[in-house]
């Protein structure tokens, strides 16, 4: 919208006696304005085309953060079922440490060398595991890292959002929810709007069984 | 050489890391090995008493391990505890801080186990003969 009336001004001393300057003031004062509105224009404009980009970081940041915690949440649970594994391993590299060792109080000759020989890898594997082990304190860093980009995808989400208030940009509502009735709709429903975005097989399982699979 | 004989604290906010660091206390030769999840849980359990010594995180909700590490250091009974800091906290900063807090040593994640037994390893030869 430009400025198409004139803006009164005052103009130090009588405008009577300086008709020529009070003129001269009132046209600099109007094209002043008028670059003001053109400027004004392109600031709405560019801000009219930021909705769509702002509205839709906004509405994905939630579900990156989602990712981030299911990514920490699932190397944790990864590294748990390592760490058991190993741990069973470990219990029986002793037991048969043991055994080996008391077979070899048994036999004589040739036997004791072989024995020896095998005895030293078992040995050599407990140092093997328990580097395993250690190794998967990895996830301890990913875990690290992750909570500190959530923070900063947080600290993001609450600058879009101080920025769609400050604008008045709308959260679409598009209503695309499941619709139907159920107790499978409904699990579904749940599943939508619940904050995790990874499934566990027997959630998977309950729906399709909910909707006639097998 | 090692008094294994000890009671020791792991604190950590990650249940496995605190796996992982009793495994690796395990094979050095502790077995009584008590889990805290937070620096305040810690102090609870340490006040309590009974327990030679810590194995500490730093980065953990409620109340952090350099925190845990002032606050045994200001407790009468418990200020002589051997305290090692397992961090992933790498920067220069963070290392003044906890020697100038009273750290008795200091692990860097990610650590091998060989590392932790030589660090202590350095602890326990410290409290036998320590510095004037």
């Amino acid at each position: 919208m430009l400025v198409d009336r004139r803006i009164e001004t005052e103009v130090a001393g009588d405008a009577e006696e300086m008709p020529e300057e009070a003129f001269h003031a009132e046209r600099s004062i109007n094209a002043e304005m008028e670059e003001l509105t053109k400027y004004v224009e392109v600031i709405t404009k560019t801000i009219r085309e930021m909705e769509c980009p702002v509205r839709s970081t906004s509405d994905q940041l939630p579900q990156a953060t989602s990712h981030l915690h299911d990514l920490a949440k699932m190397t944790e649970e990864g590294t748990h079922q390592v760490l058991s594994l190993t741990e069973e391993l470990e219990h029986n590299r002793g037991v048969m440490q043991h055994k080996l060792e008391q077979l070899r109080a048994n036999v004589a000759g040739r036997a004791v060398k072989d024995i020896d020989s095998i005895l030293d890898m078992v040995k050599a594997d407990e140092g093997r595991l328990l580097n395993i082990h250690v190794a998967l304190s990895f996830q301890d860093l990913v875990a690290q890292r992750v909570a500190k980009l959530v923070t900063i995808l947080n600290e993001i989400q609450h600058k879009l959002l101080k920025l769609v208030v400050i604008f008045g940009i709308q959260q679409k509502k598009d209503g695309n929810g499941s619709k139907g009735e159920g107790r499978g709709y409904e699990m579904l429903r749940q599943l939508e709007s619940s904050k995790t975005t990874a499934l566990e097989q027997d959630l998977i399982d309950n729906i399709m069984s909910e909707f006639g699979f097998s | 050489m090692i008094d294994t004989g000890i009671k020791v604290l792991v604190v950590d906010d990650m249940s496995t890391m605190r796996r992982i660091v009793k495994n690796v206390l395990r094979q050095i030769g502790f077995s009584d090995i008590i889990e805290a999840e937070n620096g305040q849980d810690a102090l609870t359990k340490l006040k309590a008493g009974g327990f030679g010594l810590v194995v500490s995180d730093w980065n953990m909700p409620v109340m952090q391990g350099i925190e845990l590490l002032r606050a045994v250091r200001a407790d009468a009974e418990l200020k002589a505890l051997p305290f090692l800091m397992v961090t992933a906290e790498a920067q220069k900063e963070n290392l003044i801080e906890a020697v100038q807090a009273g750290v008795s040593n200091y692990v860097v994640k990610p650590f091998t186990a060989e590392v932790l037994q030589g660090k202590l390893e350095k602890i326990f030869a410290n409290l036998q003969s320590p510095k004037t």
